[in-house]
């Protein structure tokens, strides 16, 4: 006899699950899955090697032949560049998935249980995000070697407490809010509360940073090319092409813009998808 | 609130010994030392083992660490091995600009994203928000070392509106050559700051409390400050304090390209010299302005919304 | 052909192609035969007197005492306020008087006596004595010092009298002048260094053509005009400020804007540009050239067919075209072009790709086989090369695997020999090539450079040549010397490196030295 009040928001969650993709999520995607199938199929649609070198069309600026230019190689950086996304795609979802789930749950757990454990976990994510990520990268390619992995480790062990941070801060301020309490009140269990309740709230704001984290990581990637992180030469990728451009930055731009201009777009159809998921996440909360 | 700032203010202690800990090993962990820095390819045996015994290097670890933190309790953090001079004039003279910089830029930053974020808010879902959305990823995919290069070019070489490179003296001066690193590293934190501003506004703008105050008939402009503006805050501070890391690196690469000798220049260049003492103050010193940055903004929350019982909550 | 600073060309970069030409051109025209360095600054008029002018470097300085320098930029800070007893000739192929006017050796090469000019003054006007040329020698001399080596056989500096010093050797030892003519024999002040104690290394007292005003450590050194400089006339600048601008193309948009009038290590990209805007450029060859060392414990680099091999697979006239715009060259020998007694007719190893792959076919690995390459991050040049290496040899069947590290990380792997192929250069402190084949084509003290390269022949010839006094018989021992080198290469010898500098067009006289030393007592700037 109860089945009344549940049917009611039952059929309210599934009427928002089932509601259309906003255009928002909708071009998102279609653009992620461009660029990931450009990725996959990269062989079909450039016409160079990424990594045969030609001397003699050393930087050459955007023509028919080449799209993108040369670089000072006379490296095609069109192919560069698409080849350049299969680094680069997965640099930005290892680089954000770890430390996403990591953070997300150490913040969620912390700022809902408070305590000594908030405290605790207050400190460490002190001490790591005092630390200047300079010397903690240096150190860790000195100690594994350099390559892709060092770099993922290196953003692992940083990156998780700024999604621990945004969280907790997420977890705090929602705890007190009406709904929390009242639930508290009905006798809802703790868990519950914590995955039902609080974490569709506190996600939307990890989430939409996430979106800015992907282009962030293959940024990272550039600057810590000077330090030996990275692929391993001649490799494309677009942090690597953009530090190996430095100092052509005045006199070649393209050799630097290209592989820009793909972290902005890759960047764009992401913040896309992340406000698109943000905003779902808002209307099945909103009662 | 006294107590709560007290309390933080003893709990600095560990933290600080903690990353200075951590610091002193890692560093050693890293290959290369300084006397093979110094040497380069003259580094035979003897020299490196003379240039070790004259800097205590070839101690234990245990051991040149102890001597370490003797010096510090007398307020003696080291000698820089390159420079042979005390490390704490060394470093501590590089700080003011620095932070100087950093908080120029974050003034800078807030100055763009919160009217843009507002703008969008407000618009949302025009075209006036996508614009503003599309600007700021773009933005944020502009490496921050190319976008300070371009800067000098466009502003201080075709046209010379700003200097080029120096920090300038006196108030105003130091505000006008810190203007293009200041511009350069605002623009580099802005996005982030902006989509999360935005964020958030959107959802105050739905809150219950925002209609209920239309409703009651109160002006819109007292309902954005009061209100909206208020609870939005928050987020921006958050977002900012977490941020503080990727200022900071952002920083360290503007005083690169504005040659400006500013505490982030001398730890990159003491890294490759492996000049120990200066990367263990220099460290320090860093973490120090985070965690103070981070008790700032704990300080902020509980001013702001007084449903944060700072009293209550366990420190 | 004055061009004055507004009237710089503005225009996008043009195509580079072009510019080539024009450069060679540029430099054909204004390179005078025997000189080492190259420069498209117009004829000196006459020199005007004051002015500051301002130099911006990609480093800081760390210190003034020679005794503990290591690094370039003190290293040439230091040549502009302390004078030796001798110095690098014009042409850079012998050395000149400076503080000793004349010299003599005794017959058995064992004793060597110096006599020093007359009225010299240090910058604050004391006169400079033979103690103070002791003292600092002695310093310089000593085996505990990072810089001893380059003195080794000399036991003892003393006065003869108050214009003669002596130079008293364990056997005969020719590289002494060129010795003498490095920073490391730089002549100071005794009662200054001594009245400083451990601070000596900031408070540096000489009698070069400027003297220290101030420094600020990250920002700026500031040198003053030393009026009590024997030079009459010089210097002609009043100031000169040092600046510390690490970023490369922050430094040369420093040039575009005028707040440098010099700068240092310029990128060879951007030389064309920097003219086309109608600035100077100075490209100093002679004491750099770029190697590939190898480490000779790991097979097959222990033979001398697959040493060889590699080194004929090295395209250097693309790598000087590509990589260096044009402003390297093809290197003819093991030791820069600037060392003396350096001789390009030894049958260098050139680029043939049908001798390589002769050379292959007669060791172990006719096939190929797969090469480790360790290079510095951030390298680019090294990093082009080796791609353009790498694109030849898998023609024979070898692969390169290349290891970007950081540079001191690098560096210790080397020092350790934890390495199988370094991509690096050789850069003389003197130009005595005494100096590259003491350390590196001996075994002891450094296994050969970290080689372990061991040929007794060689190793001989040089300790032969050390010794040896007559200039002509010296010559043909390194041409012995270079030749049989040229049938083992340990070290790939690729191409000779420049130093780039950039000027305004109201720098006048700026012609560093094929050792890198600036001279700016020969600079003014005018109109």
């Amino acid at each position: 006899m109860a089945a009344i009040p549940a049917t009611a928001a039952t059929s309210e969650a599934k009427r928002s699950r089932r509601a259309p993709l906003s255009w928002t999520l909708r071009i998102g995607l279609a653009g992620m899955a461009l660029i990931f199938l450009a990725a996959i199929f990269a062989p079909l649609i450039t016409r160079y090697s990424p990594t045969a070198i030609d001397p003699t069309v050393a930087l050459q600026p955007p023509s028919v032949q080449h799209w993108f230019g040369t670089d000072d190689l006379g490296r095609d950086i069109y192919a560069r560049v698409v080849y350049g996304a299969r680094i680069d795609l997965q640099i930005g979802v290892i680089g954000v998935a770890i430390p996403f789930v990591l953070g997300t749950v150490i913040g969620l757990v912390s700022g809902f249980l408070g305590g000594w454990v908030d405290t605790a976990v207050g400190r460490v994510i002190d001490v790591v995000m005092a630390f200047p990520f300079f010397v903690l990268a240096i150190a860790i390619v000195a100690m594994l070697g350099p390559g892709l992995a060092s770099l993922y480790t290196a953003i692992a062990l940083v990156s998780w407490v700024t999604y621990a941070r945004i969280v907790r801060g997420e977890v705090l301020s929602v705890r007190e809010r009406p709904f929390v309490l009242a639930a508290t009140g009905l006798g809802f269990g703790r868990l519950r509360i914590l995955l039902r309740h609080l974490l569709p709230n506190v996600l939307s704001a990890a989430i939409i940073f996430a979106m800015s984290d992907f282009m962030l990581d293959i940024l990272v990637g550039a600057s810590l090319g000077f330090f030996g992180l990275g692929v391993r030469p001649p490799t494309a990728e677009w942090g690597v092409m953009i530090s190996e451009g430095n100092n052509f930055i005045i006199t070649d731009p393209w050799l630097v813009f290209f592989p820009g201009l793909a972290i902005v777009v890759v960047g764009f159809f992401m913040s896309l998808v992340g406000d698109g998921v943000a905003d779902r996440l808002r209307r099945v909360d909103d009662r | 609130m006294a107590r709560y700032i007290g309390r933080r203010l003893i709990q600095l202690i560990p933290i600080l010994f903690g990353v200075s800990l951590i610091t002193f090993l890692l560093v050693r962990l890293i290959p290369g030392d300084p006397a093979i820095s110094m040497l380069g390819s003259r580094a035979t045996p003897d020299l490196v083992a003379r240039i070790h015994r004259q800097f205590g290097l070839n101690l234990p670890i245990w051991e040149q660490y102890l001597h370490y933190m003797n010096g510090v309790f007398h307020a003696n953090f080291g000698i820089s091995i390159f420079y042979e001079q005390a490390v704490w004039p060394l470093v501590v003279s590089r700080v003011p600009l620095t932070l100087e910089l950093l908080a120029y830029s974050a003034v800078m930053a807030l100055a763009i994203a919160i009217p843009l974020a507002s703008l969008a808010a407000v618009r949302r879902g025009g075209v006036v928000d996508h614009g503003i959305r599309l600007s700021a990823t773009t933005a944020l995919g502009i490496p921050s070392f190319w976008l300070g290069i371009l800067l000098i070019l466009l502003l201080g070489v075709r046209v010379r509106i700003f200097p080029v490179a120096g920090e300038g003296s006196g108030v105003i001066g130091r505000i006008y050559y810190l203007t293009l690193p200041a511009l350069t590293a605002g623009l580099a934190i802005a996005p982030i700051l902006l989509r999360t501003l935005r964020s958030s506004l959107i959802e105050v703008l739905r809150a219950e409390y925002v209609s209920t105050a239309r409703a009651v008939g109160l002006p819109r402009r007292t309902v954005f400050r009061s209100y909206i503006l208020r609870n939005s805050i928050m987020p921006c501070l958050t977002v900012l304090n977490v941020n503080i890391g990727w200022l900071i690196g952002t920083v360290i690469v503007v005083e690169d390209i504005f040659a400006l000798p500013g505490l982030g220049s001398l730890l990159v260049s003491s890294i490759s010299t492996r000049d120990y003492s200066i990367i263990q103050l220099a460290t320090l010193l860093f973490a120090l302005l985070v965690i103070a940055t981070n008790l700032g903004t704990d300080i902020l929350y509980g001013v702001i919304d007084p449903r944060i019982s700072l009293a209550r909550r366990p420190a | 052909m004055i061009q004055s600073q507004h009237s710089r060309c503005r225009r996008a970069p043009v195509i580079l192609a072009s510019l080539f030409v024009v450069v060679a051109m540029v430099l054909a025209a204004c390179s005078s035969s025997g000189s080492p360095s190259t420069s498209s600054a117009p004829a000196a008029g006459t020199p005007v007197h004051g002015g500051t002018l301002v130099f911006a470097r990609h480093a800081d300085i760390f210190t003034f005492d020679p005794y503990n320098t290591q690094d370039d930029e003190s290293i040439f800070t230091e040549m502009q306020i302390y004078d030796r007893l001798v110095a690098l000739s014009p042409d850079g192929k012998s050395v000149v008087p400076e503080l000793a006017t004349s010299w003599s050796a005794a017959p058995n090469g064992l004793t060597a006596d110096f006599h020093l000019r007359p009225g010299v003054k240090f910058s604050d006007g004391t006169p400079l004595t033979v103690s103070d040329v002791v003292f600092s020698l002695t310093r310089a001399i000593n085996q505990q010092g990072s810089w001893g080596f380059l003195f080794s056989p000399v036991k003892r500096v003393v006065a003869l009298n108050s214009s003669t010093v002596q130079f008293q050797m364990s056997t005969a030892f020719a590289p002494l002048l060129a010795a003498l003519a490095t920073f490391a024999a730089s002549i100071y002040s005794e009662s200054n260094f001594k009245k400083w104690g451990s601070k000596e290394g900031n408070h540096p007292l000489g009698t070069g053509p400027f003297a220290l005003q101030s420094w600020a450590p990250g920002t700026s050194v500031v040198l003053v005009r030393n009026k009590y400089y024997w030079q009459p006339g010089k210097p002609y600048l009043n100031k000169v400020e040092f600046t510390n601008v690490s970023n490369d193309n922050s430094r040369v948009l420093q040039l575009e804007s005028g707040t440098a009038d010099i700068i240092d290590n310029t990128a060879p990209n951007q030389i064309a540009q920097v003219k086309a805007r109608g600035d100077q450029t100075e490209s100093v060859l002679g004491s750099a050239v770029g190697w590939v060392t190898l480490n000779e414990h790991i097979p097959p680099l222990n033979q001398a067919n697959v040493r060889l091999a590699l080194a004929y697979a090295l395209d250097r006239a693309t790598i000087a075209k590509t990589v260096y715009f044009g402003l390297a060259e093809p290197a003819l020998s093991v030791i820069p072009n600037g060392t003396f007694y350096y001789n390009p007719n030894t049958d260098p190893i050139t680029f043939n790709m049908a001798k390589a792959k002769a050379l292959l076919a007669k060791s172990t690995v006719p096939h190929g086989f797969t090469l480790n390459v360790m290079i510095a991050s951030g390298d680019t040049a090294s990093l082009d090369q080796t791609e353009i290496w790498a694109a030849d040899l898998a023609k024979i069947g070898i692969k390169l695997n290349v290891t970007s590290l950081e540079q001191t990380t690098a560096q210790q792997r080397y020092n350790t020999a934890q390495y199988t192929a370094w991509v690096s250069e050789w850069t003389n402190d003197t130009p005595d090539p005494d100096e590259m084949m003491g350390v590196g084509l001996v075994y002891l003290p450094q296994d050969a450079l970290h080689t372990y390269f061991n040929d007794p022949q060689i190793a001989a010839l040089v300790t032969q040549a050390r010794q040896e006094l007559n200039t002509t018989q010296r010559a043909a021992l390194y041409t012995q010397i270079q030749t049989l080198y040229n049938t083992q290469d340990p070290y790939i010898y690729t191409v000779d490196i420049p130093r780039l500098y950039a000027s305004a067009p109201t720098v006048h006289g700026f012609m560093p030295n094929s050792q890198g030393d600036y001279e700016l007592q020969n600079v003014w700037i005018g109109g």
